[in-house]
């Protein structure tokens, strides 16, 4: 499990889910274009539509 | 055209020919025979047959692209893709006129460019040559600008009367300058490092311990601490992999091309050292395709040292590159050593992790191998022991541009732009002076004289907004125009950009374009900047926007 804070909201979730699916799973929706939470979709991150500042990190990121 | 045209039964309303571009039977044939000798086929050595046809033939005619793809059993598509992807493979349609065996390519990166060579570019146009000719970017002579190749023949301070003298009398071929040979580099205690570590005399402990006191860090442009990454490569469960990257595409950078040249097996050896350190199973050398001389030359030197059973046969495996930039990025270039379009990759992982086939690899610049014999042979304090206003090591800068004397220049690492200038550079170029400096190519960003007193090296210049990268110095003086020095900034990296996220694809295309009014808007030059530095994969995207940074922060006079 991990715990963090999307827009000061506190969210939790598995540790291998990408920061888009805690996201979702904790009703916040991330903006997204190249992914569908579907089965058959892998998130191949190209679009750059869900990109998130992280606190800390130089470059944002979503899935990764 | 000869076709196998078979109808295809069972569907309903089907067209009555075969759908999708049909085998040709006689290209076909001439395929087997080219790449008869390359049973059985691997999808990634799928370069290395386009580069077998491209050769031959001055281009790849659509019919062979069929045929490599029915011989190899890769989808056509999948070859269709990877061809158009790289710079050097020319697509064409079947009905073409033959082509000119000649291609003359211009270069028209930044010093180049500062040296003119639009004009040569529009002369040559008009010369009529019976060639192909063509805009390209930097070949790794920046110092000798500006710089044309007739098929792989480079043409430094070219002008019309080399060119056409060249054409004339059939002159294609890279030159080499000499080099040390296998037999000196070995008279001079060659490849005794690399026995001693096989035999287990000195140790990768030994190693480590030497290397983290040498502080030397990877001079491909990032700059991570070598002996850190050794560590880390070891640390995954084999089998492990180690790559070379010798794409050198960086405009301005010259260093690894110098290093490969004058001394190719104190290259080889550390590159052996490294591999072993990591105990990888093979070594890919990644060369680009610009230095075509060089990937014969380390090919014959690696014969020479397999016969004499200095190395087992298909240790070292040259991949030659096929024109894109982008492929000097690690994970872009493992890919392209898979055989596929240079596209980098999302991390993590980390390709120390998983990297080439999905095997931790180890991935290194040419210099950086380059030094590990001498620093282990004169102790890593040696090293350290350089450098000067606080910094540590040597640097090897590729200077280029408004000097005196361009070239290679080792020295000091920490040393400023103002001393390389003055004590390496004989000064500036009569009549000019001296505006501002290229810190680390096309991505370092761009600072003023003002800021000449920086020590450059790795960590010094990014309060600055720059960075050092592979230490590509290009001199800029009052003669030159900072606009146009950024918009071909900008145009170099929207050509190279391989177009996989949008931030770059489209920021890189969008910024070329509101660089080139007149009067730059630099609210929207802004936020472009900092969506494609936040949001792009990989560096070329993070570091496009560095140039146009800093001409607005430190050049405001010019862009009125
Ligand atoms: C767009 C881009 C281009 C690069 N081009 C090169 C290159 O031509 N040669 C090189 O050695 N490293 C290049 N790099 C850096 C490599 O990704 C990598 O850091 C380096 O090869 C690692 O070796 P090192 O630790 O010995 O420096 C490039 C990086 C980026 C982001
Ligand atoms: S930043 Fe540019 S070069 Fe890098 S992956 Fe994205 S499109 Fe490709
Ligand atoms: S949805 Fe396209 S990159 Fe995330
Ligand atoms: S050779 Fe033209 S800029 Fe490097």
């Amino acid at each position: 499990m991990v715990k963090f804070k999307i827009n000061n909201k506190e969210v939790q979730g598995n540790k291998e889910d990408t920061i888009w699916e805690i996201a979702k799973s904790n009703g916040i929706s991330i903006p997204h274009l190249c992914h569908s939470d579907e089965v058959g979709y892998k998130p191949d991150g190209n679009c750059r539509a869900c990109v998130v500042q992280v606190k800390g990190e130089r470059i944002s990121k979503s899935f990764y | 055209m000869n076709t196998i045209n078979k109808r295809a039964p069972g569907r309903r309303d089907k067209v009555y020919f075969n759908k999708g571009r049909q085998l040709d039977l006689s290209a076909f044939e001439e395929a087997k025979k080219i790449l008869d000798s390359y049973r059985p086929f691997k999808k990634d050595m799928l370069i290395e047959y386009l580069h077998l046809f491209n050769d031959k033939f001055h281009g790849l005619y659509a019919k062979h692209l069929r045929a490599i793809a029915e011989l190899t059993k890769i989808s056509m598509s999948e070859v269709y893709e990877v061809a158009s992807f790289y710079a050097h493979f020319k697509i064409i349609d079947d009905d073409a006129l033959p082509q000119s065996e000649v291609t003359v390519k211009v270069c028209d990166s930044i010093t180049c460019f500062m040296n003119k060579s639009e004009d040569l570019y529009s002369q040559i146009k008009d010369s009529n040559f019976n060639a192909r000719i063509e805009k390209a970017p930097c070949m790794g002579r920046c110092n000798l600008a500006p710089v044309v190749e007739v098929n792989h023949n480079h043409i430094c301070n070219a002008n019309l009367e080399k060119i056409s003298n060249a054409i004339k009398t059939k002159d294609y071929l890279y030159k080499n300058d000499n080099f040390i040979s296998l037999e000196d580099y070995r008279s001079n205690g060659g490849y005794e490092l690399f026995k001693k570590l096989q035999e287990g005399t000195v140790t990768f402990d030994q190693f480590i311990k030497c290397f983290s006191e040498s502080e030397l860090r990877g001079l491909g442009g990032a700059g991570f601490p070598a002996f850190k990454k050794w560590q880390f490569v070891k640390s995954y469960k084999g089998p492990r992999l180690m790559c070379i990257n010798a794409d050198e595409g960086e405009p301005g950078t010259f260093k690894d091309r110098f290093y490969l040249n004058k001394d190719p097996h104190r290259f080889l050896e550390g590159t052996l050292i490294a591999a072993t350190l990591v105990e990888a199973q093979t070594c890919y050398l990644y060369i680009r395709d610009e230095y075509y001389g060089l990937i014969k030359l380390i090919e014959n030197e690696i014969k020479k040292l397999e016969s004499l059973n200095i190395i087992s046969k298909d240790f070292l495996v040259i991949r030659r590159g096929a024109g894109a930039y982008i492929c000097g990025e690690e994970s872009a270039l493992i890919e392209s050593i898979e055989g596929k379009r240079g596209l980098p990759r999302n991390r993590p992982p980390y390709v120390a992790e998983v990297g080439l086939f999905g095997k931790p690899t180890l991935v290194h610049n040419v210099e950086t191998v380059y030094w590990i014999r001498e620093i282990f042979e004169k102790g890593g304090k040696w090293f350290s022991s350089h450098g000067r206003n606080g910094r540590k090591g040597l640097r090897t800068f590729s200077v280029s541009g408004n000097v005196k004397s361009p070239g290679i220049k080792l020295t000091d690492a920490g040393i400023t732009i103002n001393e390389l200038i003055e004590e390496h550079c004989g000064g500036m170029l009569d009549g000019h002076k001296f505006k501002g400096y290229l810190p680390g190519g096309a991505s370092g960003g761009i600072l003023p004289a003002s800021l000449g007193n920086i020590p450059l090296d790795f960590d010094t210049l990014q309060e600055y907004g720059c960075f050092i990268g592979s230490a590509a110095i290009v001199v800029l003086s009052d003669k030159v125009d900072i606009k146009s020095i950024g918009l071909n900034l900008m145009k170099f990296f929207e050509d190279e950009s391989c177009g996989q996220c949008t931030p770059c694809r489209n920021g890189t295309s969008m910024a070329v374009k509101l660089m080139e009014q007149k009067d730059w808007d630099i609210d929207l030059l802004n936020k472009l900047s900092v969506t494609m530095n936040k949001a792009s994969i990989c560096g070329l995207g993070q570091a496009a926007p560095n140039p146009l940074q800093c001409i607005i922060k430190y050049f405001e006079e010019d862009l009125k």
